[in-house]
């Protein structure tokens, strides 16, 4: 059965019907998307569904739980022994079985060998050098775990948080102002939701090192022209802040038929500052994530970086958009302000935007 | 010496592996940690759930615009009053205020 996409609008095509993208069931459980939830009765855990994205399968991801389930005598134990909430524990590391064998094949091969040699001084200064190898060994990966929790909160709140509330504020500020019903205050309360939407998918989707947006365009959070212009750019997500900060500049200036905003000049620095930190929340949150591994090891920053620049110059110039073909010669004279048509404006400004 | 006798012998060993599995599991259990929040953005359980959020900011998107409609089409507050010719005279064609 198909599903419709979040904004309930946007044509998303059956797998079945021979679509262009040709997107099944399952592909169309990513953003865009009604969320689904997957419960956990044993245990009071809420997971978030599983889903293909583009490079990887997104695994079920924790929503909430319920701490006097979770931590209760047996709660533990039913976490464990529950497939669904074990996978969110680290004994769903990959290879720790492994590692665990490796460690004691180890511990037993050396202490079977060397243990009947060994007098008791011998022992004592084992037994010493294993306790600064394990208080050493804690002392180093305390901090590190550490510092990865606080950036994981940063990213949180700063990022993913603040780009929630900023596109929440632009919103309620859109309900207030153009609710007259006509078709620009419709278009233009559709376009902050729409590209709010966009903008947070495109947070993750570039922090996960995709750049195929087919799968936003069939969602319905983006145009097949918007996609086609953000292809080859970088910093996707910002990208469509600007256009967000341009259409406020141009409905706080009265170039556009919505609703006119009242006071609007005096309003003009605040709704402007909303755009900065919605960008801005991007910025953060890209500038944390991937970047918790390179205090592990010090030879690490310098090759991580050298990873990056090379993996971005390899990969970026040339996105796969089969949705949208790209025309290099006039990607940027020949992009449309999206739906215009619907949120009016001057002749004259439509002539300065082509 | 108190190993030599087999029972201490065996609870010495048991200390020793009960040791190095504890090690291997916290060792293993702080490493996977901090690879896991390395990226929260990323396809890990942990990762913080990027659609749901969306679902969320949609859902309060739409609250914001259907709460105002609805007070807007229901015509409450009407105490309040509306200045129609001032509003008209200040945003020009006035039809925010007209609705």
């Amino acid at each position: 059965m198909a599903r419709s996409s979040l904004l309930g609008t946007a044509p998303v095509p059956h797998a079945d019907e021979g679509s262009e993208c040709g997107l099944t069931n399952n592909e169309r459980k990513g953003f865009g998307f009604p969320a689904e939830t997957v419960d956990d009765y044993a245990t009071g855990v809420v997971l978030q569904a599983g889903y293909r994205s583009e490079l990887s399968f997104q695994q079920p991801k924790v929503l909430s739980y319920d701490p006097v389930k979770l931590f209760s005598p047996f709660g533990p134990w039913r976490a464990l022994c529950s497939p669904k909430t074990r996978r969110a524990t680290v004994f769903s590391a990959a290879g720790l079985a492994w590692k665990h064998f490796s460690f004691f094949t180890i511990a037993l091969v050396a202490g079977g060998s060397v243990g009947p040699l060994a007098n008791q001084e011998a022992e004592d200064a084992l037994e010493n050098l294993n306790t600064i190898i394990a208080g050493g060994l804690f002392f180093l990966l305390g901090p590190f775990v550490g510092t990865a929790c606080a950036r994981m909160w940063s990213v949180r709140t700063s990022g993913v948080g603040a780009l929630w509330g900023t596109v929440l504020n632009l919103s309620v500020l859109a309900a207030a102002w153009f609710h007259t019903g006509s078709v620009a205050d419709r278009s233009a309360r559709d376009l902050i939701k729409r590209l709010g939407l966009a903008s947070h998918a495109l947070l993750y989707k570039e922090a996960r090192g995709e750049d195929n947006l087919d799968d936003l365009v069939h969602a319905g959070l983006l145009l097949p022209e918007e996609a086609q212009a953000l292809a080859p750019l970088p910093s996707k997500g910002q990208v469509v802040w600007s256009w967000l900060t341009h259409f406020w500049a141009r409905v706080l200036s009265g170039e556009l038929d919505v609703t006119p905003v009242p006071h609007a000049a005096t309003l003009q620095p605040m709704i402007m500052q909303k755009c900065l930190n919605g960008q801005d929340a991007i910025g953060t949150a890209l500038t944390f994530a991937n970047a918790v591994r390179a205090h592990l090891v010090g030879g690490l920053p310098l090759r991580s970086s050298a990873d990056v620049v090379g993996t971005s110059a390899a990969s970026n110039p040339i996105p796969t958009c089969t949705c949208s073909p790209s025309s290099r010669r006039s990607r940027f004279s020949s992009t449309p302000w999206p739906r215009e048509s619907t949120l009016g404006g001057t002749s004259t400004t439509r002539t300065g935007m082509a | 010496m108190l190993a030599s006798q087999p029972l201490n012998a065996c609870s010495l060993i048991a200390c020793a592996a009960l040791r190095v599995s504890a090690f291997t599991v916290i060792f293993s259990g702080l490493t996977a940690m901090g690879s896991s929040l390395d990226n929260p953005l990323g396809d890990d359980p942990s990762d913080l759930p990027g659609v749901s959020y969306s679902t969320f900011i949609k859902d309060g998107c739409e609250a914001w615009y259907a709460g105002v409609d609805r007070a807007v089409a229901g015509a409450w507050w009407e105490g309040l009053g509306v200045r129609h010719s001032q509003s008209k005279a200040r945003r020009g064609t006035g039809k925010d205020y007209e609705a």
